[in-house]
Parts: structure tokens; sequence; C-alpha cells
């Protein structure tokens, strides 16, 4: 009687541990959704400042997540091919490559409902418009070899029926140098975002009254939020949670500040057609 | 009169260090980078990067110029114990139609031995003083940035700046701020300037100068920015509620200054590659145009300095803002950007 009572007594601790001890382990095993973000022309520091913000905003959803950026995106694709990534915000020229067929576009950011980055063509003397040959532009490189780059922005300058012989190109970091060196007369062109006009209109108005638009050059859909295929990001209910969260952004300060960073107000759902037309 | 055995130890000595230069190998590495498949330019023409130093800065500028460049290119390390003479003679196996000289030990060697090779140089700080400028096929950019470029993208984080107290040595900067004074009016920019003999004198001139200001400016005058003299500055601004803004290196933003605009190397290496497409086609260029400040600046925001006057930094200026330091957010900790 003593003997099973002392039986009884050794099963009711081990269950009782088992269940005490395995408890943390059941929580720490719940999902986590990495998001991993791949942008090759923003610099570590203004990356670091991105994902402080985002994660600090996922912490205030229910859905458990981590932003997660990468340096490189042959990192991104070892990832979503491992199944230690769920998610990825990458650029959309990716989306059309052989490794990008993984990727099932979910959101797409916007500016003013505008779900494109318009870049146009700009010049001080209008007589530039029309022949660039032996000219300077000035320009942000996104998201391709430089050389190629340049190479496709010449094709496009040529369908406007611009002369591009031996035209150069000036890379820059950010837009706004591209205005203020041509504001200064150091280049002869820039091909800027629409949106930086109204920053150098602040900056230096009479310089941006200067300036001609000479026409649309590009038109790059913005870097969707993609569910990676084969992994978590095929579960319909946690993509569910992820977009309701990802709509929610620019109501919390958080995530308003990693919105104002991305220069994006709001997250809208991807439409197939969006596609179409745009580089 | 020295002993005999003294003298020969010197003798041997002297013939040792000669010996050791003549014998050291006049480069540290060499590269040979081949054109890209479809290059549209004449491939005869070979440049050389000559590099002063392993120091990797240079690099950052390389890594941009060879993304543009589509001619054979040789990157050389120079080798800090070969003889200038040696490394000429090396060189010229090369056979080289144009240097990218970084670095002023590059530049001279390049100067005094291939004049009649054009050249683009680039992170020599006293350039004027080597009178690189003097002939018609060298082109450089400048260590020194444009006040105003820099004064626009100050204003990216701080709108209404307009008046602007600047501090200067007269025997470092006093041509320089006069002209950037006349320069920067145009751009809606009042600039008072104050003469001070040393970083000791700074005090004073700052306690005894009556008029308002919204920022204080550093520029790269040495009296100025060191840090005794940033120190002393940084102190009495806060006392005011004013800010210092910098044109010399982001580490016066990490250290609290506002915001400052450094130079963007990566920026450098694009430029470079201008006015090297510019030379190899001979293209007539104007003084003006060979020798260029920098374009493009690295802007750093420091969001604490912000918080402290009860500046708030407008939000579309963020997308354009290359580094980010602290928070603006009241209650949150501050909490300095670093590399990952």
């Amino acid at each position: 009687m003593m003997q099973s009572r002392y039986n009884l007594r050794l099963i009711g601790i081990a269950l009782f541990a088992a269940v005490t001890f395995n408890a943390p382990v059941f929580e720490a095993q719940e999902p986590q959704e990495n998001i991993v973000f791949f942008d090759p022309d923003a610099n570590h520091q203004k990356i670091i400042q991105i994902t402080r913000w985002f994660n600090d905003y996922l912490e205030t959803t229910p859905i458990k997540a981590r932003f997660r950026p990468v340096q490189n995106v042959e990192t991104l694709w070892k990832l979503a091919e491992s199944g230690a990534a769920s998610y990825a915000i990458v650029s959309s020229q990716y989306l059309s490559t052989r490794r990008g067929r993984q990727l099932e576009p979910v959101l797409v950011p916007a500016q003013k409902d505008d779900v494109y980055y318009r870049k146009v063509l700009v010049v001080k003397n209008e007589q530039m418009a029309a022949d660039l040959s032996r000219r300077t532009i000035a320009i942000t490189v996104s998201g391709q070899e430089p050389r190629e780059f340049f190479r496709d922005t010449l094709e496009k300058l040529e369908k406007k029926a611009i002369k591009t012989q031996d035209t150069r190109f000036l890379q820059v970091k950010k837009d706004i140098d591209a205005l203020l060196a041509l504001a200064f007369g150091r280049v002869d062109a820039a091909i800027v975002t629409t949106a930086t006009f109204g920053v150098l209109s602040r900056l230096n108005p009479v310089a941006a009254k200067s300036f001609h638009r000479v026409g649309e050059i590009d038109k790059i859909l913005r870097a969707p939020l993609c569910a990676i295929k084969g992994g978590r990001g095929g579960d319909a209910v946690a993509t569910a949670a992820l977009v309701e969260a990802f709509k929610k952004m620019a109501g919390s300060p958080d995530g308003e500040k990693v919105m104002s960073t991305m220069a994006i107000d709001s997250w809208v759902s991807f439409k197939p057609e969006m596609m179409e037309g745009a580089r | 009169m020295k002993p005999v055995a003294l003298r020969h130890r010197w003798i041997i000595l002297v013939a040792t260090v000669a010996l050791v230069v003549a014998c050291a190998p006049a480069f540290k590495n060499v590269e040979n980078v081949t054109p890209p498949p479809g290059a549209s330019v004449d491939l005869s023409k070979r440049v050389v990067v000559l590099k002063s130093s392993d120091n990797p800065i240079f690099d950052a500028v390389v890594e941009t110029y060879l993304g543009q460049i589509e001619h054979p290119v040789t990157i050389v390390t120079m080798n800090d114990e070969a003889s200038d003479r040696a490394i000429a003679a090396k060189l010229e196996e090369h056979e080289p139609d144009l240097f990218l000289a970084l670095g002023t030990r590059a530049a001279l060697v390049v100067r005094d031995h291939f004049r009649q090779v054009p050249m683009v140089f680039a992170m020599v700080p006293a350039w004027k003083a080597h009178r690189l400028g003097e002939r018609a096929q060298v082109a450089g950019i400048t260590m020194e940035s444009l006040a105003s470029f820099d004064f626009m993208q100050f204003k990216l984080a701080v709108p209404d700046l307009r008046r602007v107290l600047v501090f200067y040595n007269p025997s470092f900067s006093g041509p320089f701020v006069k002209s950037t004074r006349q320069e920067v009016a145009g751009h809606g920019i009042e600039l008072s300037t104050v003469p001070v003999a040393g970083a000791t004198d700074i005090e004073r001139a700052y306690r005894e100068y009556k008029g308002d200001f919204d920022a204080v400016w550093l520029h790269s005058d040495p009296t100025v920015i060191q840090s005794r003299a940033f120190a002393t500055l940084k102190r009495l601004v806060d006392e005011d509620g004013k800010v210092i803004i910098s044109s010399v290196s982001d580490k016066f933003a990490h250290s609290g200054a506002l915001a400052s605009v450094s130079l963007d190397f990566p920026g450098l290496g694009s430029q470079a590659a201008v006015l090297t497409q510019r030379l190899l086609s001979d293209e007539p260029m104007p003084t003006q145009e060979r020798i260029q400040p920098p374009i493009g600046g690295f802007l750093t925001v420091n969001m604490e300095a912000a918080k402290r006057v009860g500046l708030t930094v407008p939000r579309d200026a963020f997308p354009y803002i290359n580094r980010i330091i602290g928070e603006d957010t009241p209650g949150k900790a501050s909490e300095k950007a670093v590399e990952p």
C-alpha cells in the first residue's frame, strides 16, 4: 500500500515536472515568421534604424514575426529555400527571375495611392531635352549592376527619341543629390522620382522652378511584401494576419517612422496587372 | 673625429637601408580587371588605378569606379617602403593611358613621373599646394564640398535654417570663409563669421557675439574641429538651446551635433569615372569642370540633438537622410546606431 502511494506520488511529480518544464519549450516553439528584407541600395545604418522600428512595431501586433534584413540577395534565396524565412520584401525586379517564382506578392507599398516609383528626366537647359549626347546625367542606381542599369536607362531615353551618343552617368546615393548636382551645374540632367521635386521646392524653390521635366523615363513597382511558397508563407491564416498588421502600420508611431523612411504611406493588396508596364 | 669602427657602422646602416629600399617591391598588390563583355569603348586604352596605400577607404572609391569603367583596368597598391622612382619604373610597364590616383603620394608620383599621361586624382587634401590642377590633362575631385550643397542638405533636417554662425582661424581658412559667406548668401543663408586665434579663444568669442543665430557650422578649420574646441562649442550651444552642424565628418553628429555632411566615398568613384570618360574621349574641359568638388554627400542626422532643442525633422526628409542616429520619440531609449 505504502509502495503504491509512493509510486503514485512519483508519477504525480513526474507529470507535474513534465508539464512545468515542457511549457516554455512549447511556448518557444510557437512559430515566428521571418520577414527577410533586401534592398541593395539602402545603407547599413538606415537599415538598422528601419529594422529597429519595424520590430518595435511588430511587437505591438498579435503576430509573431521579425523583420530581418539581409546583405545580399543570395542570402535571401537561401533563407527562402531552407524554410527559415516565410515572407520577403524585395525589389519587384526579382519577381521575374527563376528563383523569384517562389515569391507570391501579397502587398505593395504605396505613396498617395501610387504603387510605383516614377522617375522623370529633368534638365535645366530645355535644348538638352532632346539631345543628351556627351552629357552627364545624375541618377541613383537601384536593384541592378550599374552598367546594365545604365544600358537599360539609355534604351528608355532612346525610346523617348532622346539622343544618347556617349552619354555618361553619375551615380548618387539619393535623388536629392542628383537634383542638387543639377541645380549647382555639376551635371546636365538628372533622373529622379517625382516626390523629390516637392522636397527640392522646399530647399531651393528658385532651382526647382528653373528645371524642365522632360517626361517619365521609368516606372518601378515598389518592393512588395511576398509570401514564400512552400513554407509558412503558404499558410493563408498566418498571411492574412500579417497583411492586417501591415495595413495598420501607419497608425503606430514606429510603423509610421518605418513608412516615412521608406517614402510610403500605405500598403495595398497586390494585383497581377500592377506588373504590366513596370520594371 | 669618430672612431673608424663607428663610422663603418653608419655606412653599413645607410647601405642596408638603401638596399632595403632598392630591393623593396614597388607594389603591395597588383590586380588586373578585364573589361566586361559588350564594352562599347576603345579597349586599347588602359587605365591604372594607383592607390597610395592599402587603406580600405580607397576601396570604396575603386568599387564604384570599376562598376562604370569599361576599359581594361589595373589596380596597383603602392608599397610604403619602395621609392617613388622604383614605383614609377614599374608603373611604366603597364603602359597606362590614364591614371586614377588615390591619395597624395599616388598623385605626386604621377605628377612627377608621367607628365604626358592624363590623370584623375581624388582624396588629395592639399591639391592646390601640390599644383595638381596646372596641367590640362589632369582632372580631380577636391576634398572640400561646396558649402551651398551642404547647406541644402542641412535644410532637409532644419527647414528654417537661415542664420548660421561660423568660427574660424583667419590664418587657416580666412579666404575660404569669406568666399563661402558670399556663396551661401545666394541660397538664403546668412553666415556670420567670427575669427578666433585658437581653440581656447572660442568661449570668449562665443560669449562676445551678440547676434542671433540658428546653428553653429563646423568646417575643416583645424582650430575649430579639434576635440577640445568642439567640446567647448557643444557646451555653449547646449546652454543656449542651439545646435551644431558639420561639414567635416559624421563623428561630430555622433558626438552631439545635429547634422553632418561628410564625403560619400562610393560617389567619388562614380565622379572619377565620369572624369575618366571625359579625359579618355579627349573632350575639352574648362578648369572649373576639371577640378570639381564632390557631388553628393553623406547626411547624418542626430535625432537626440533635434529633440533637445524641440526641433522636428520633417518626415518627408527621412528618405533623403543617409544615417539617422538616436530616437526622436519621447520616452524611447536612446540607442545609437551601430554597424551590423
